[in-house]
């Protein structure tokens, strides 16, 4: 049972990190991606094959990992792109569905849904993780990284030219900015991120298929995206910490294991309508830190207060 | 150095909105565009500002073609517009929205884009909203953060469309001075406005626009004296 609740943990931060990538993408710039376990995907791909070669070289995989996403990103991006939202959601989906098909017929490369095993322990400066245990150290530690790097694209101007493009995209244009190329980084950005969660993911159960980075992965990213609060930080954590950790929960219930899958997936949707649903009801981050800072007399002790002033 | 419209016109399919528009905007002085409603005041706007593709004519600002431009490309020749739907970023703060106008890539410091922010920000009397986001403000306040974006623009043209209208008397108060600060520094203003009396304060030209055309131009007074525009636009009979 105890093994079990930390294999739950573990996955956690790597669908935490999945997540944190299509967070950049739909929660910042407001991209509505369906293709976003395609980078999962590549990620874990590269790292059972290329992971044998290197002698799981953590490192080596990862930028192998997210330089194969981001070329694929981009030609999503670059095809896509010319088509509004609506459209883009829908052809993000069939290169989805195109992509999925390339993992599980390219038996020769991809062991299609027999899938691909002996994928080394990683290995990191030089030391092999070979326990669960440090590699779970090793996903949460990657995790708050990711967290926090995307805390800091969202203060910075990269974060206000995507939220821009996500709130107004013609505002932002007739602001001198362009909303293009803003969604074609987000995009591109998003990807390399999640792909790091498919490398994880790949050293972590040591074994991958075909069926694991199907559409329904890119759906369970949408939901934590959207159940953990979307375009928030730390969203991915939360929203992770309800869809991959307490939602197969229920397998414990005695149920037939085939309804077990189908009941997933339905939950899934019903979080992201409850989730949809309760916005604007539930105040947001932004409302609740300025509703402490008010009560706190709007001193804010942790931040340093503005410079002076430039007079123009 | 002013804002050239020449022999503009643009149709929605077989709807005429701009019929031959011709005026100038000078520096350092208020043009105002006045008309009945489909009068195609604001189809003017967007066809200056590159939102619309008119089917021919010219608007220069500067020499400098704006015709053929995109949105963005006229924005950074130093074009800032407000819209009368406000278009702010509901989602984001008043601060970084003012920032963001402020900013011209991504690699703009964020010291300094603050910097602007605070000082416009305390200016129009947004300091204490700063923090909130815009969808949270009252319409006046909003209308504000309009302001702040076009200010933080740094432009050399401002359109303005019906940005006076709905306001408080205070706000009013605050809009004109900004205005006439804006003009003092030598911005060529174009604003669209319906209250006849902002008009007569701060307009130095005023335009009379009716269904596409421009049928009157002159100083406030001579304008609303006119009897075409009395009957059109008043709707005085004698």
């Amino acid at each position: 049972m105890l093994e079990y609740l930390a294999t739950v943990g573990t996955l956690t931060g790597i669908f935490a990190i999945a997540a944190a990538g299509l967070n950049i993408t739909l929660g910042y710039a407001g991209v509505f991606s369906a293709a976003q376990a395609v980078f999962v995907g590549i990620g874990a791909y590269v790292t059972a094959l290329l992971g044998p070669q290197v002698g799981g070289s953590l490192i080596i995989c990862a930028v192998a990992a997210a330089g194969c996403s981001v070329a694929v990103a981009m030609v999503l991006a670059l095809t896509s792109l010319r088509v509004s939202d609506e459209y883009f959601m829908v052809a993000s989906l069939a290169f989805q569905i195109m992509v999925s098909t390339v993992f599980t017929g390219w038996y020769s490369v991809t062991k299609g849904t027999d899938g691909i095993s002996g994928i080394p322990y990683p290995r990191l400066l030089g030391t092999e993780l070979s326990t669960p245990e440090t590699q779970s150290r090793l996903i949460w530690v990657v995790a708050a990284l990711v967290v926090a790097l995307t805390a800091v694209l969202r203060r910075g101007s990269v974060g206000r030219l995507f939220l821009a493009i996500r709130e107004d995209p013609v505002a932002t244009q007739t602001l001198g900015r362009s909303p293009t190329l803003g969604k074609y980084v987000a995009i591109v950005l998003g990807a390399a991120v999640s792909s790091l969660g498919g490398v994880l993911y790949a050293f972590y159960i040591g074994f991958i298929n075909s069926a694991a980075f199907d559409y329904s992965l890119s759906i369970q990213l949408t939901a934590i995206v959207i159940v953990g609060g979307i375009g928030w930080s730390l969203g991915p954590v939360v929203g992770s910490a309800i869809v991959v950790a307490a939602v197969p929960l229920i397998s414990l219930l005695d149920l037939p294991s085939t309804t077990v899958g189908p009941l997933e997936q339905l939950i899934y949707g019903a979080l992201i309508i409850a989730a949809v649903g309760v916005r604007g009801y539930i105040p947001s981050a932004v409302v609740l830190r300025e509703r402490w800072a008010a009560r706190a007399g709007g001193a804010r002790p942790w931040r340093r207060a503005h410079g002076p002033v430039v007079k123009p | 150095m002013s804002l050239e419209i020449n022999g503009v016109r643009a149709a929605f399919g077989g709807l005429v909105a701009l019929d031959d528009v011709s005026l100038t905007a000078e520096p350092g002085a208020v043009t105002a565009l006045i008309g009945p409603n489909g009068a195609g005041k604001t189809t003017l706007f967007n066809v200056i500002s590159g939102l619309v593709p008119p089917e021919r004519g010219s608007a220069r600002l500067d020499g400098t073609e704006l015709i053929g431009r995109s949105a963005r490309q006229v924005a950074r020749l130093g074009v800032a517009r407000s819209f009368q739907e406000l278009r702010l970023f509901g989602g984001v703060s008043v601060q970084e929205q003012t920032m963001f106008a402020a900013e011209r890539s991504v690699l703009t410091r964020s010291r300094e884009s603050r910097a602007r922010a605070t000082e416009i920000l305390d200016r129009l009397g947004l300091s204490a909203a700063r923090r909130s986001l815009a969808a949270d403000l009252g319409y006046g306040q909003q209308k504000a953060v309009s302001i702040a974006r076009m200010l933080a623009m740094n432009g050399r043209a401002w359109l303005l469309d019906e940005q006076a209208a709905g306001l408080a008397p205070r706000e009013y108060e605050l809009f004109c001075e900004v205005v006439a600060e804006a003009k003092d520094r030598g911005l060529i203003i174009l604003l669209i406005e319906h209250n006849l009396r902002l008009v007569k304060d701060l307009a130095d030209v005023v335009v009379f626009l009716d269904r596409g055309r421009e049928l009157v131009t002159g100083t406030a007074h001579e304008v609303f004296s006119n009897e075409l525009v009395r009957s059109l636009y008043f709707g005085e009979r004698d």
